[in-house]
């Protein structure tokens, strides 16, 4: 097969992790995108079902309770065995950032406003900041980095960890100035990240941390411990320390989110896969129930793109998946899909930003093959399949699940393309 | 500004994506980023009031990484681009920006005295009163001009008719790097055009004015653009396809002049746009349809290939890894880096060229103690050859070794 042409469209987590489980088993994908995908804007975090809308603790029957009340949700096709393989995938991916997590219930990792959010697995470094009962936090802030307000997040966490139900968690907080470029009042979470794989200013940020820590169980940071020499980073300051520490996320840009980003990226050219960046899918080509080809906008001219099988992995609205015209219209942006779920202009959006929004969960209806279906039930295409945001039906930010969609329809997406495209091969 | 790349800011989410993928804020604090000085400082540029709310645009490299990452279509560098055309022409286009923009003249000066310039370049006093009087930086890339121009080579062989004939026609874009420093180069793509039995005609053609562009001479860009494009833009018509070996310069023909020099309804650049192609992307393009010959020799070599960001601003992905995988025993590494810091003129000035040096250093460090590097653009090549003095070639070179056409 390794003659064979796919074409995985989108390089989020989906689509990444969908083309490097392709090239684990012997076909060497083309992930077109328009630009790079969601991760490095996403916390690093593999959210799988965090509020149901109650807070889930075992993973495995709140799913069950939400699936009884939510049918449509993609869970119902996707499964928790297909995450699980998919998480399987990504771990071998990033493998020199360790994913924690064994998927039966989620920990609280605090964030850096001081709530506790519930997640089924993290790379170690935010792991390591799993709440538990009588945690003793101390929140590092940078007086050069923005959105690491250590003060607001040591006062709040408390509060939150016992409305989660734990008992006598602890916080304080310091602020440090140590900062690569002292002259900037802003510096970027990357640049702190890049810079701080310098050993030198690595051993001024500890010294400076040193002297506060005392009845400690956990020194957290914001995420910027290092970017290509994290592992290092996170043990120098550890001895150095003498205690254990963390990583805690915050707003984009994301520095764990960016390191699985371009792990996966990697992982997927040594498995001989390829990206092209810059060219936007503006349809497929279709020949009875089989696509041919992938039309690439590449700003100059469109062109066709043979392809045996097609990963449509463009993501929802925030992504430009679907696209919401200014006539009020409702389409998927690729091949103009069907979707499902949409209530009506009249309903599709709240007032107020944390308003409950249907028209979020707008997206295509997939089977447990994940092919995109028609509004009756059959296949929309043989050899098109959908992985993550682009199914509809689940409202990610608010569930916390989004990871383990992408992840699970990946994996099943991937598996089902490899054993379908064997098939044709066959009676070929 | 044009109004289309004007309306695709506000498409911008303030993401950051781009600032976290911006090779040169990586390195210095002197740029603060595109989301900075593009789609955010871009609302506060006003034409009736003077200057720009940040003159750090200056900065931008012009790699065009940007707007390759973006996720939602924002035209970043091409906002930076226009931008700095308005500042540059408010604050005075500097003698050495002018100087390194004219690349017809300085090429035929070069030739002309190719003993004297090619020992000029290397002697030190000499690049040290350049960096001192012009801004030239002393260490900066300068290639060797040839003794001849590939144009008096064609006009040679023009007169002996020694040339394949076909029915199968392209036109060979050169440009000026390769009319006046890389003529092996140039030579050698009519070869491995010709080893696949197409003719290659090799009309005049001016400079396609992204020198003059980068270093906002917009007006000037646009005069020798056009020109370029009414030389080529006959043979579009007939419907014959444009291959070319310098990526920039095709880039500008394919999307950059419509975009940035605001030319979307000149007709010769409408007719050109859809039928230049990068060679490698054309070659490709054959092979796909069982068109190309691949039957090759070994070349028994581990080669750094480096796909510049000017060939990823086409966005076609990296055509030369297909054409490499057809090279028996050839191992091609990629260093994974953005961007090798030189982005055609910039790495010259004395101000930016330890950015440039910065910026490619992870690329060096991987070419380093190589036999033969690899990249399809000329600046680059002759960025991370003057960085490692490791030989640097287009993709070209190798299959040129692999048909055994030497």
């Amino acid at each position: 097969m390794s003659g064979t042409r796919v074409v995985v469209i989108g390089a989020g987590l989906a689509g990444l992790t969908a083309a490097v489980r392709l090239g684990g088993q012997g076909l060497r994908p083309t992930v077109v995108t328009r630009g790079l995908g969601g991760l490095p804007l996403s916390p690093g975090t593999i959210d799988v079902l965090g509020y149901a809308p109650e807070a889930v603790d075992l993973i495995e029957t709140g799913m069950a309770a939400f699936l009884e009340r939510n049918p449509a949700h993609p869970y119902a096709q996707i499964g928790l065995d297909a995450t699980a393989a998919g998480i399987e995938s990504l771990r071998e991916a990033v493998a020199p950032i360790e994913i924690i997590g064994d998927g039966a219930r989620n920990m609280l990792l605090p964030s850096m406003l001081g709530g506790a959010r519930p997640t089924a697995y993290a790379p170690a470094s935010l792991a390591a900041g799993a709440l538990r009962d009588g945690l003793r936090v101390l929140f590092v802030g940078m007086q050069a980095l923005r959105d690491s307000p250590a003060a607001l997040a040591a006062a709040t966490l408390p509060v939150a960890a016992a409305a989660a139900g734990l008992r006598d968690v602890t916080a304080r907080s310091i602020d440090v100035t140590t900062s690569p470029r002292p002259d900037e009042p802003d510096v970027n979470p990357v640049t702190m990240a890049r810079a701080l794989d310098d050993p030198a200013l690595l051993t001024r940020l500890a010294a400076e941390v040193r002297p506060h820590v005392l009845d400690v169980d956990v020194v957290a940071f914001p995420a910027v411990l290092g970017m290509q020499r994290h592992a290092e980073v996170l043990a120098d300051l550890r001895s150095n320390l003498g205690a254990p520490v963390c990583e805690v996320a915050s707003v984009p840009p994301s520095v764990p989110g960016i390191r699985l980003d371009a792990l996966l990226r990697d992982r997927l050219v040594a498995l001989g896969g390829r990206v092209t960046l810059g060219a936007a899918a503006v349809g497929l080509e279709r020949r009875g129930t089989r696509v041919t080809a992938v039309d690439l906008d590449r700003g100059d001219r469109v062109v066709s793109m043979p392809a045996d099988a097609v990963v449509i992995a463009t993501g929802g609205f925030a992504s430009g998946g679907i696209v919401l015209d200014s006539h009020g219209g409702l389409t998927e942006a690729v091949a103009d899909l069907p979707l499902a779920g949409d209530p009506g202009p009249e309903r599709r959006f709240g007032e107020r930003a944390s308003d409950d929004h249907p028209g979020l969960a707008v997206g295509v209806t997939v089977d447990a093959g994940m092919h995109p279906l028609n509004p009756d039930g059959s296949v929309w295409a043989d050899n098109v399949y959908a992985a993550g945001d682009i199914i509809g039906g689940a409202v990610p930010w608010r569930q916390l699940c989004g990871e383990g969609i992408c992840l699970g329809s990946a994996a099943v997406a991937a598996d089902t393309l490899v054993r379908e495209l064997a098939a044709t091969v066959r009676e070929v | 500004m044009s109004q289309s790349i004007r309306d695709s800011l506000d498409h911008c989410v303030k993401c950051t994506i781009c600032e976290t993928q911006c090779p040169v804020a990586a390195v210095t604090p002197l740029f603060p980023g595109p989301k900075y000085v593009g789609p955010q400082a871009e609302r506060y540029r006003d034409a009736s009031r003077e200057g720009s709310p940040d003159d750090s645009l200056d900065y931008c490299s012009g790699c065009g990484t940007c707007t390759l990452v973006c996720p939602q279509g924002v035209k970043v560098a091409e906002i930076n681009a226009q931008a700095r055309a308005v500042m540059k022409a408010q604050k005075g286009v500097p003698f050495r920006d002018k100087l390194i923009s004219r690349t017809v003249v300085g090429g035929r000066l070069s030739v002309a005295t190719s003993p004297l310039y090619n020992w000029g370049i290397g002697v030190g006093a000499l690049r040290w009163a350049a960096e001192r009087t012009v801004g030239i930086h002393r260490r900066a890339p300068m290639p060797h001009a040839a003794r001849t121009t590939f144009r008096t080579w064609v006009w040679r062989r023009n007169l002996t008719r020694r040339r394949v004939r076909s029915t199968h026609r392209v036109v060979y874009f050169h440009g000026c790097a390769a009319n006046y420093y890389e003529t092996e180069l140039a030579r050698r793509t009519v070869a491995v055009l010709e080893h696949q039995g197409i003719e290659v005609i090799i009309p005049r053609q001016e400079c396609c004015g992204l020198p003059m562009q980068s270093n906002g001479l917009l007006d000037e860009a646009r005069a020798s653009v056009r020109r370029l494009a009414a030389q080529l833009a006959p043979y579009a018509r007939e419907g014959l396809d444009i291959v070319s070996t310098s990526t920039s310069c095709s880039l500008m023909l394919k999307r950059e002049a419509r975009e940035i020099l605001e030319l979307e309804d000149d007709p010769d650049l409408r007719a050109l746009a859809p039928r230049m192609f990068d060679i490698c992307e054309y070659l490709v393009g054959l092979y796909e349809q069982g068109k190309l010959q691949t039957q090759m020799q070994p070349v028994p070599l581990t080669v750094p290939y480096h796909p510049p960001c000017q060939l990823r601003a086409h966005n076609i992905g990296t055509p030369a890894h297909r054409l490499f995988e057809l090279i028996p025993e050839l191992r091609v590494i990629d260093p994974n880096v953005t961007c090798c810091g030189v982005a055609g003129t910039y790495g010259l000035k004395a101000e930016k060229y330890d950015i440039a040096m910065a910026v490619g250093a992870p690329l060096f460090a991987q070419v380093d103690g190589s036999e033969l590097a690899c990249c399809d653009s000329e600046t680059c090549r002759w960025q991370i050859n003057s960085a490692t003095g490791v030989e640097t070639v287009h993709p070209i070179e190798l299959l040129y070794r692999a048909y055994g056409l030497e």
